[in-house]
């Protein structure tokens, strides 16, 4: 789906967290990733600036590796805080969907 | 730096160039978080490069966007006078610690 820009900020971090937590990737496949499950506009810069956020606040490390073709490519891995953070995300997540089914007048999914 | 940027397709030069612009505009520090930022970005767009992939395929259409993005790691002049008018919002309302 297009024009998800302004909904998706915020969420994306969280996804690429969670992306990241299945195993160390890099940039441009977590965009590939992305527009897979169906965030079309999602380009790999959109990810890089979640990257460069994620890696100065602490939740993530980064390690060069060398690539077959071109310039050596920055893998990622979540460290503690990096999964601390993801757990947060998810318990957000689950309020502010819970919240907004019952906005819309849905009875909240039980859990 | 510059050897890198020179090195780079005529496309992501261009992008480069205006990325460059733009972000020394709003830099409020010494500069060395911009420095860091465009040396990182040098990597994205090398890559990018020996993909074969279009700059704007990298940065998406809206390079301004990213931009605002990547000033998110940066000391802005923005970000001092957002810090300046809460501080002072505090300070006159005699509820800080400034």
């Amino acid at each position: 789906m297009d024009n998800l820009t302004e909904l998706l900020k915020g969420v994306l971090e969280g996804s690429v967290l969670e992306i990241i937590g299945r195993g160390d990737t890099y940039g441009y496949e977590i965009a590939s990733m992305l527009r897979d499950l169906g965030f079309t506009d999602v380009v790999e810069g959109t990810v890089y600036t979640i990257l460069l956020r994620l890696e100065r606040n602490g939740l993530v490390v980064s390690e060069k590796r060398p690539s077959t073709v071109g310039p050596p490519r920055k893998f990622y891995a979540l460290n503690d805080a990096g999964r601390a953070d993801l757990a947060a995300f998810w318990t957000k997540w689950d309020f502010v969907t819970r919240t907004m089914h019952e906005l819309r007048g849905a009875r909240p999914s039980t859990s | 730096m510059e050897a890198r940027a020179a090195a780079l397709p005529p496309d992501y030069r261009i992008v480069y160039d205006e990325i460059k612009g733009y972000l020394w505009k709003f830099s409020a520090g010494g500069g060395m978080d911009v420095i860091a930022i465009l040396d990182d970005l040098l990597g994205l767009f090398e890559t990018g490069a020996a993909d074969g992939r279009g700059v704007l395929t990298v940065t998406g259409e809206d390079v301004a966007g990213f931009c605002d993005e990547l000033l998110r790691n940066a000391r802005t002049y923005t970000a001092a006078w957002h810090d300046d008018l809460n501080r002072s919002v505090r300070r006159r309302l005699g509820t800080g610690h400034d």
